[in-house]
């Protein structure tokens, strides 16, 4: 549906956050996975119709977004990664505004809809309290709640179980994967679990750069009998690091556990584990890092 | 780790673009508020541009506007880590609060310090440039720097910073923050307004000023140049305690920040409203069964309407449900009420609020505070989505961005009117509340609309558009004073067609009586005009806004023209057609069907005139001796026509072979001839002719010279849309259109700096008042000395038309009513016509008919009117001389400007001035009495005693006129109303002392300063005359009449006057006539000690200790003492004099002492117990300080 080519960006201080990105993104749940300042949300936002790229093309079924955002924003649902709100505003006020500025000219069925949305985000009984007054969570369905007007075809989210409890993010990934079976939705985060949960595709950035996309499941395959596992002493990793591709460390009570990516078994009490998504993402991650520290 | 935060805040305040920004913009104002002639601030007459006046003037301006300074470097430092949203960071560290609070602030403060320091800094440099009048730049003293640096701009910081630091800590909120900025701004406003009106409150707003500005104006109100150019305000009395409260406030503020200080996040909820914790998750895990709501969308144009509309109706609840709106309601409610109850007052006595006046005020009081709103808001409505984290899902919404800017532009509209409408509710009740029931709500709505709202609607749409072009909050609000700046200095050095002054409509003031006359074309036009303009820039906005993340400026405008879609493309065509028809037809008024000068142009021209041609002034050139004149008047088309015949005589020893002819400005000549001659040279820019005559005139030889005039008023000009001839209410002299002989001097440069600039000699006020070879001409005037006058004068059927002289015969041929006047009596040759649609009102006494001719709805103090001209009249009658005339009219004109002029029998009296004063409170001034008796007066001083054309003329018209009305008030109110007026006077003439352009003239040899022959002026006659008594001064008066009256050979001097002074006072009072008239002579009387004791007969014992200084003062005001001998009133009061208003119950005892020591003891019995003694109480003498004359008496 999402047809994304060549897509480029540069900012004023020479930062390359777009280095010719290519996707497509079909119906569906579609994550986006990549650390901080992989340039997640420059892409989200040059599809949301807010920013300018440099070059490239946006498609979306038959709508060229960057000839005529207009179009695009006629069927979008945009929840961006971090939102304020007008003091004193009600949710139920504020999401009929929004209804109106998204065009939901009947009166009616505007009502309707901002009911329905409030009742499908379990806000219905905050409905008439001032978003400002909103948790975390209840601030994050809100948003997903707006982003959900007008029927929208396309839906961004980016970044949005950041800073919520473990059941918020759970009810709100229920919310996402039922959204997700009739429209595009594409799920920006740096969370892998996001991602696991809910996506049947995915692609891992860095850099401004795609380094990966396919399916979940795909990706770990190609990962197959390929990561190793040990647990080491603290002393032990500085050894260890010049000597093995090492794609996580992670400190355990006091001693260390890493995972190193190797075509067999590399001994030295190194264990098989089954590749997860986590090691993709943290493999594809080191990759682009050594490359990159290689090119320099 | 005080310091070390402290230093860390200087360290980023100074490197920030703000401080930056700050110190330039500052420096930048103060240096071109030195340097460029036409803005200095605090120089002016014979005061230094470099002055420690000037200074002090210029720090505490600058301490104002400077107020911004601690917002954005003081106030920012406790609100800066929310808008970074670093707060938690900062707050969770183990810092002490009092280092943190006090860090900041400290940190804060030396920045802000800095930045100031820019102003003082500027001055000093801009001084120094080479460019400037070096006469006026005096010697440069360092520590007078330092001093009023600290004493003003560190103090003023400290004021504004701690006031505004602890309105940031407490609501950390930006819009607070300024509102108090601007309250500050009212408070201080409101304060100088009162100060104007109410002097008896002065002491106590100067001690409260926050800005120490009223303190500044109290403390130096009487310095004279000499002390304005040499002297600081030194740090005592009133000036030390101001200062030292508000350190001292500011001190308590800052113990209280710190005291109260949480570390705490801002609440953008508005600190109310807890986090709504509830059910988190009703059920946790639940799987529901989505069904995305259907719902059917559009973005055709009913929605788009739609859209509008929610967006309008969201904006407006933004801004209105805004406590920030209501700050600013209130605060423009502050600033113009007290101006009804207290403003327009004149002597004390309060107008009737007549709506015109009423709309004056509100205009007064709204000249800035619309300016910072639409700054303000311009800046917070453009920026509030993004501000709150909002715009990118507005901005992802398929609602069109039209809708956006539009409903902000429309938002700030809102803002506005408000104000405007609040403000005029609040005249409106206030009208009520003073009884008065005429409520002009067409006036109201016309005016407002034209003088109130559009003008600031057509800057917030060049503030928005600055906002888009920016893209960035501060540097659009930046760009916004920027462009005021630019505005002010392009009218400055003569860039002033309000074609390109963006909005500027030209000022159209109403009057009552010709309502918006022909300014209303000219204001609808130009609305349109800069509507146009507002449309385009509004256009222009839309096309420049990008949604999302900012673009730079260059690619938004290179991407300008390839992105107008055809709506906007004709939007922006009608804007620009339109813009450029209206602006076509401006152009064809003011460029076209009249002449467009600039100011500086203008006084080029007048320079090259004066080159050109002041030669003539010394040839010898006939003297008008009969005038007549045929004068048409159109008022419904602004113009009038003239044939007129001249009789003119050769007065002089020589013959004469050539005249030259000299016509007033925008005259048009149709024709002029003179018998036997022919004209030589026209020369008609500057509007002069000459005639060759065939055959010399010869010494008493006459003449008759014929000329047609017209003086029309096309269209309508870029500036100057005052004119003398009106729908109703014309009113214009012979000056203006009518021939005159030889050179005119009304043209010639007056200002002296003007003059330098110009290369021209500096020219003396007026000759000396010894040189003889003046005696023979006339102060008005050499060209004429008393002529016959005739004159026919047509106006439309419907209005009276009005000139000196007796109304002979009035027909009516058609739509043009006839009248003619002859006067039976040589006049001076000075006169008017009037024309319009009048009311008379008259009665008869001792043979002479007296008329008032008002506008009907002004009635109100036409009987008074009446009276006060049958009272003068019998008295001048009777002690100076008979009245010359058989009629005295007093006619009103508009108030397109506001004085009372004297013609012969025919006084012209402002609507402006006593016919809308209300008189209802019989302990007010009555000054409508006053005025008509001053004018009155002028039938004597003026039209029967003139004065030559020497120093001392106005003390001959100006100071007796006053002398008499003085008279006149007094045998109607009574002393105790004396005293009030005068203490009025005598204040004006010495606060005027310090504006003195060259320097001080004694009385005798005044020189035209207003401030001496009018306010001085009737201090010492008044002194006189107690010292002298009523009937020997009279006397004095009715002599000169008699040597004098209709004398042109020569004419009256003051010279005349004091001889016949001196021979009736007597060599006794020779002391005294000399310090009166012949210098300046200054008094410092006041009673140091008072107490009394009740003796055994009950009556009671007083002894005065007081203290008495005489000086005399150099025309710059440096004063030395000398030994003093006067005799000065001693009183003893049984009460306050400043309540006193009628009878003398309350004066125990009154007499004069002989007073001959600098201190003294004077010892009284008095009959009941004293509670007020006083030397010379009711201040008949001038002194500086009057107010320490009267002590409280103490009771032992």
């Amino acid at each position: 549906m999402l047809e994304i080519k060549g897509l480029s960006k540069t900012y004023g201080n020479k930062v390359r956050a777009l280095d010719n990105v290519d996707l497509s993104i079909p119906k569906g749940m579609f994550g986006l996975l990549g650390p901080n300042g992989a340039g997640k949300s420059t892409l989200m936002r040059t599809i949301a119709t807010l920013q300018a790229p440099d070059a490239g093309t946006l498609t979306f079924g038959d709508i060229d977004i960057l000839k005529d955002p207009q179009a695009l924003r006629a069927t979008l649902g945009y929840l961006p990664q971090d939102f304020g709100v007008y003091p004193r505003m009600s949710a139920r006020a504020m999401l009929d505004h929004l209804a109106v500025l998204k065009g939901l000219s009947n009166g009616k069925e505007r009502k309707a809809v901002v009911t329905s949305l409030l009742e499908q985000t379990n806000l219905a009984q905050h409905a008439n309290k001032a978003v400002a007054s909103f948790s975390g969570g209840m601030r994050q369905r809100f948003g997903i709640a707006q982003a959900l007007l007008g029927d929208p075809q396309l839906i961004i989210v980016d970044e949005p179980t950041a800073g919520l409890d473990p059941e918020e993010r759970n009810r709100f990934h229920n919310l996402l994967s039922e959204i997700g079976e009739n429209v595009a939705v594409i799920l920006s985060t740096h969370i892998v679990e996001d991602v696991s949960d809910l996506c049947p595709n995915m692609a891992i950035m860095n850099g401004g750069k795609i380094v990966a996309k396919g399916s979940p499941g795909d990706l770990i395959a190609a990962l197959d009998g390929k990561v190793w596992a040990r647990t080491i002493a603290k002393s032990e990793l500085a050894g260890l690091r010049s000597k093995y591709n090492i794609i996580s460390e992670r400190l355990t009570v006091g001693q260390v556990k890493i995972h190193v990516i190797a075509d067999t078994n590399p001994g030295e009490g190194f264990e098989p584990i089954a590749a997860d998504l986590e090691d993709v993402y943290f493999s594809t991650i080191r990759q682009g890092q050594t490359a990159s520290a290689a090119a320099a | 780790m005080l310091s070390k935060i402290a230093g860390f805040e200087v360290r980023y305040q100074l490197f920030s673009p703000t401080f930056i920004a700050v110190f330039a913009i500052f420096f930048l104002l103060a240096f071109g508020g030195i340097t460029i002639d036409n803005i200095q601030i605090g120089g002016g007459g014979a005061t230094n541009i470099n002055s420690p006046n000037a200074l002090t003037i210029n720090l505490l301006i600058f301490s104002i506007f400077g107020a911004i300074i601690p917002t954005a470097l003081l106030s920012s430092g406790v609100l800066r880590d929310q808008s970074f949203k670093t707060e938690e960071m900062f707050y969770s560290r183990p810092i002490r609060k009092l280092d943190f609070v006090l860090g900041r602030f400290v940190g804060g403060y030396i920045a802000t310090a800095l930045a100031f320091a820019s102003v003082p800094l500027a001055f000093l440099i801009g001084s120094q440039m080479p460019w400037l009048d070096q006469e006026l730049i005096g010697p440069t003293n360092l520590g007078h720097f330092l001093y009023l640096y600290a004493t003003l701009g560190l103090v003023n910081m400290w004021v504004v910073g701690t006031i505004l630091f602890t309105v940031a800590n407490f609501t950390r909120s930006t819009i607070m923050t300024y509102a108090t900025f601007v309250g500050l701004l009212v408070l201080y406003f409101v304060g100088l307004g009162l100060a104007q009106n109410a002097p008896d409150l002065r002491e106590t707003i100067a001690l409260i000023d926050p800005f120490g500005l009223n303190t500044f104006s109290e403390v130096t109100r009487y310095w004279t140049v000499s002390e304005q150019n040499n002297q600081v305000m030194a740090f005592d009395g009133l000036f030390m305690q101001n200062r030292l409260l508000w350190i001292g406030i500011g001190l308590a503020l800052l113990v209280l920040n710190i005291a109260t200080f949480r570390f705490r996040k801002a609440s953008t909820g508005g600190g109310r409203s807890k986090p709504a914790t509830g059910p988190a998750m009703a059920a946790p895990a639940a799987i529901s069964d989505i069904t995305l709501p259907r719902a059917t969308t559009s973005t055709g144009t009913a929605t788009q309407i739609q859209q509008f509309f929610a967006r309008l109706n969201f904006e407006v609840k933004g801004v209105v449900l805004n406590v920030a709106f209501w700050i600013l309601l209130v605060l423009g409610l502050l600033n113009t009420v007290p101006g009804f109850f207290f403003g327009g007052e004149v002597y004390g006595t309060a107008n009737y609020p007549v709506t015109r006046v009423f709309i004056n005020l509100i205009n007064g009081a709204y000249s800035i505070i619309p300016i910072v709103i639409v700054i303000y808001y311009a800046a917070e409505l453009m920026w509030r989505e993004r501000r709150v984290g909002f715009s990118e899902i507005t901005e992802a919404t398929p609602t069109p961005s039209w809708v956006f800017i539009s409903t902000k532009f429309l938002a700030m509209c809102v803002v506005i009117i408000s104000l405007v409408v609040v403000a005029i509710l609040a005249s409106i009740a206030s009208q009520a509340i003073k009884g008065y029931s005429v409520f002009e709500l067409d006036q109201y709505f016309v005016r407002s609309v034209f003088e109130l709202v559009i003008p600031p609607v057509m800057l917030a749409a060049l503030a928005i558009f600055f906002q888009v072009l920016t893209n960035n909050r501060w540097l659009g609000m930046a760009v916004m004073l920027v462009f005021f700046i630019i505005t002010l200095v392009m009218a400055q050095i003569g860039f002033d067609h309000n074609l390109y002054q963006y909005g500027s409509i030209p000022a159209a003031p109403w009057s009552d009586m010709n309502r918006y006359g022909h300014f209303f074309g000219i204001s609808v036009l130009f609305s349109v005009y800069w509507g146009f303009w507002a449309l385009l820039l509004l256009v222009l906005a839309y096309q420049l806004w990008n949604r999302g993340a900012p673009q730079p400026i260059l690619k938004r405008l290179a991407g300008l023209f390839g992105g107008f879609s055809p709506a906007t493309a004709s939007l922006a065509a009608v804007a620009i057609i339109g813009a450029g028809l209206t602006g076509g037809w401006i152009f064809y008024n003011t460029n076209v069907l009249n002449e467009y000068i600039s100011g500086p142009d203008h006084r080029t021209l007048r320079a090259d005139y004066e080159r050109q041609y002041l030669y003539l002034d010394d040839l010898p050139q006939p003297t008008i001796t009969d005038t007549s004149y045929d004068v048409d008047i159109y008022p419904e088309d602004r113009r009038y026509t003239a044939r007129g015949s001249y009789v003119l005589e050769n007065k002089t020893d020589g013959p004469i072979d050539t005249l030259w002819i000299s016509y007033g400005e925008y005259t048009t000549v149709v024709s002029q001839s003179l018998e036997g001659a022919s004209l030589a040279t026209s020369d008609e820019p500057f509007y002069i002719y000459s005639f060759a005559l065939d055959a010399p005139m010869q010494p008493g030889e006459t003449r008759i010279f014929d000329f047609a005039i017209a003086h029309n008023n096309p269209g309508f000009r870029n500036s100057g849309n005052i004119t003398t001839v009106n729908y109703n209410g014309t009113f214009f002299n012979n000056g203006e259109s009518m021939p005159n002989i030889g050179f005119n001097q009304g043209w010639r440069l007056t200002d002296r700096q003007q003059r330098r600039r110009d290369g021209l000699e500096p020219i003396p006020r007026a000759f000396p008042l010894e040189d003889e070879t003046h005696w023979n001409e006339s102060a008005f005037g050499k060209t004429s000395d008393y002529v016959s006058f005739r004159t026919i004068v047509s106006t439309s059927v419907g209005q009276t038309a009005i000139a000196p002289g007796y109304l002979e015969r009035d027909w009516v041929e058609g739509d043009r009513h006839y009248f003619e006047y002859i006067m039976d009596r040589p006049i001076l040759n000075f006169y008017s016509w009037l024309s319009a649609d009048y009311q008379l009102a008259e009665r008869t006494r001792n043979g002479i008919d007296l008329q008032v001719f008002y506008h009907e709805p002004h009635a109100w103090n036409v009987e008074r009117m009446l009276t006060a001209s049958e009272d003068a009249l019998a008295y001048f009658s009777e002690h100076f001389s008979p009245y010359q005339y058989r009629q005295f009219r007093i006619l009103e004109f508009p108030a397109y400007a506001s004085f009372a002029q004297s013609f012969p029998n025919t006084i012209p009296f402002s609507e402006a001035i006593g016919f809308i004063a209300d008189l209802r409170d019989p302990d007010d001034i009555d000054y409508v009495y006053y005025v008509t008796a001053h004018e009155a007066a002028h039938q004597w001083w003026a039209h029967q005693v003139m004065s030559a054309n020497v120093q001392g003329g106005t003390m001959l018209i100006e100071t007796f006129a006053q002398y008499s009305a003085l008279m006149l008030m007094r045998q109607e109110y009574g002393e105790d109303n004396m005293r009030r007026f005068l203490k009025y006077e005598l204040d004006r003439y010495l606060s005027a002392r310090g504006s003195e352009a060259i320097e001080e003239q004694p009385l005798y040899r005044v020189e035209n300063q207003q401030y001496i022959h009018y306010r001085k002026g009737a201090v010492i006659m008044y002194a006189l005359q107690d010292y002298l008594g009523e009937d020997v001064v009279n006397h004095v008066m009715a002599r000169l009449i008699e040597e004098r009256a209709y004398s042109s050979r020569p004419y009256a001097t003051t010279l005349d006057f004091l001889r016949i002074l001196r021979e009736e006072a007597g060599p006794e009072h020779e002391q005294m006539i000399h310090d009166f008239f012949e210098r300046i002579v200054l008094f410092d009387l006041k009673v140091t000690d008072a107490t009394a004791t009740q003796r055994e007969d009950g009556r009671w014992d007083l002894v005065m200790d007081i203290e008495a200084h005489k000086f005399a003062a150099d025309g710059e005001g440096v004063e030395t003492e000398e030994d003093i001998d006067y005799m000065v009133d001693i009183g003893v009061f049984t009460r306050d004099l400043d309540g006193a208003i009628q009878g003398s119950d309350h004066v125990l005892y009154m007499d004069k002492h002989r007073i001959n020591e600098t201190t003294m003891r004077i010892e009284l019995i008095v009959d009941q117990e004293p509670v007020y003694a006083g030397i010379d109480p009711y201040n008949k003498l001038i002194d500086r300080n009057s107010d320490d004359n009267l002590s409280r008496v103490t009771i032992e």
